[in-house]
């Protein structure tokens, strides 16, 4: 090998070590950055579908299902979380972007589940309160009518009773 | 009894009776007090799920079983989360109100129904152990085959014949309102003796 060649091989190793070492902290960086931004997201993501399954529950409906999906979320969320700290970005990113696809999954479902008992729950509160007014008026009213018997009644056996008379003829 | 005994009478059953059919209305709005109290439990076992059991004395790379458990009496589905830490003999503890302030290891987050009860495998080894003059060193915790580097030294108890170290487990509560978890003054914890694992 010519010297000429030897020395542009050197400066183009030379060249790529210089780049890969300035790009490689750059890029584990940014990864960590992508980690931090999905971990972020997947926190409220959880935060807002736990508040939806609460809200559900609140309404009376089924909140098994959610809550098994959401413990699986947690579960990816917490595994994100360890990978993050030891510095596994990749790992965190991937897992916080399983626990964000899984619990935006469950508060959609949710949502419609909280629509559909939401619909319930103010038909029930209509039939309850309307039975409740009308319950109120005709309670009302059934006492004032026995009243008015029992007092007509009351007075009549007063006006039966009749006072005795004594005589004093001698 | 007269008239006015009976129109009292009237009246009161009347009230009674209103006050009945008015119940599931006055129930759609007010909040009735429950009178339970709550609380969650949070229990560490050994590995035959026995208080008593726990593993003390360990050995380099060896692997230890317990079970780390929460019972939820919190009146609504709860979001939990545990903390595993580790520290020597003179590091920090939490206490009633406050969460140690060494970093954590290993986490885990879950919900739990009311009324519910969580339970969960927590396997530990410790391992890169010396023993350098008065002090023992600990270089890496693995808990549930993630290896933390803890590099956690305590002094040799020659009193005790060992060296001390603790891992203790810290339980959170999810706040709705501050929306972040907030130390829940639970914790649980073992000792484990360092003695002879070189």
């Amino acid at each position: 090998m010519s010297l000429s060649k030897l020395a542009f091989v050197s400066v183009f190793i030379l060249f790529f070590a210089l780049a890969f070492s300035s790009v490689t902290p750059g890029l584990a960086q940014s990864s960590g950055e992508n980690a931090a931004n999905s971990l972020n997201k997947a926190e409220g993501s959880i935060d807002s579908a736990y508040q939806t399954v609460l809200d559900l529950k609140s309404l009376g409906g089924n909140v098994n299902d959610s809550i098994a999906q959401l413990n699986e979320a947690a579960g990816f969320l917490a595994k994100a979380q360890v990978a993050y700290r030891l510095g596994e970005f990749d790992d965190a990113f991937r897992l916080a972007n399983l626990c964000y696809d899984i619990s935006n999954r469950v508060k959609v479902g949710t949502e419609n589940s909280l629509l559909q008992a939401a619909a319930e729950q103010s038909s029930k509160a209509f039939i309850t309160i309307t039975g409740s007014i009308v319950g109120f008026v005709v309670s009302g009213l059934c006492s004032f009518w026995l009243w008015r018997v029992f007092q007509r009644r009351y007075n009549a056996r007063i006006l039966r009773m009749k006072p005795e008379v004594a005589s004093n003829e001698s | 009894m007269n008239l006015e005994g009976y129109r009292i009478l009237f009246i009161a059953g009347t009230l009674v009776l209103m006050l009945i059919i008015a119940f599931p209305t006055l129930s759609l709005g007010v909040m009735f007090p429950s009178g339970a109290a709550k609380f969650s439990e949070f229990w560490l076992l050994g590995p035959n799920h026995m208080l008593g059991d726990y593993p003390f004395t360990v050995k380099t790379n060896e692997t230890y079983q317990t079970f780390v458990g929460v019972g939820n009496h919190m009146g609504q589905d709860s979001y939990y989360k545990i903390l595993v830490k580790f520290r020597s003999s003179n590091q920090p503890l939490p206490n009633d109100s406050e969460p140690s302030p060494l970093p954590p290891l290993y986490e885990c987050q879950f919900f739990v129904a009311n009324e519910g009860t969580w339970e969960s495998n927590l396997n530990f080894s410790v391992s890169g152990v010396s023993f350098t003059g008065s002090e023992s060193l600990v270089r890496d915790v693995t808990i549930n085959e993630a290896a933390f580097p803890v590099n956690s030294s305590s002094p040799w108890s020659p009193d005790q014949g060992g060296s001390f170290y603790q891992m203790f487990v810290e339980l959170w509560l999810y706040n709705m309102t501050s929306k972040s978890f907030q130390y829940h003054n639970r914790y649980v914890e073992i000792w484990l003796n360092l003695a002879g694992t070189s």
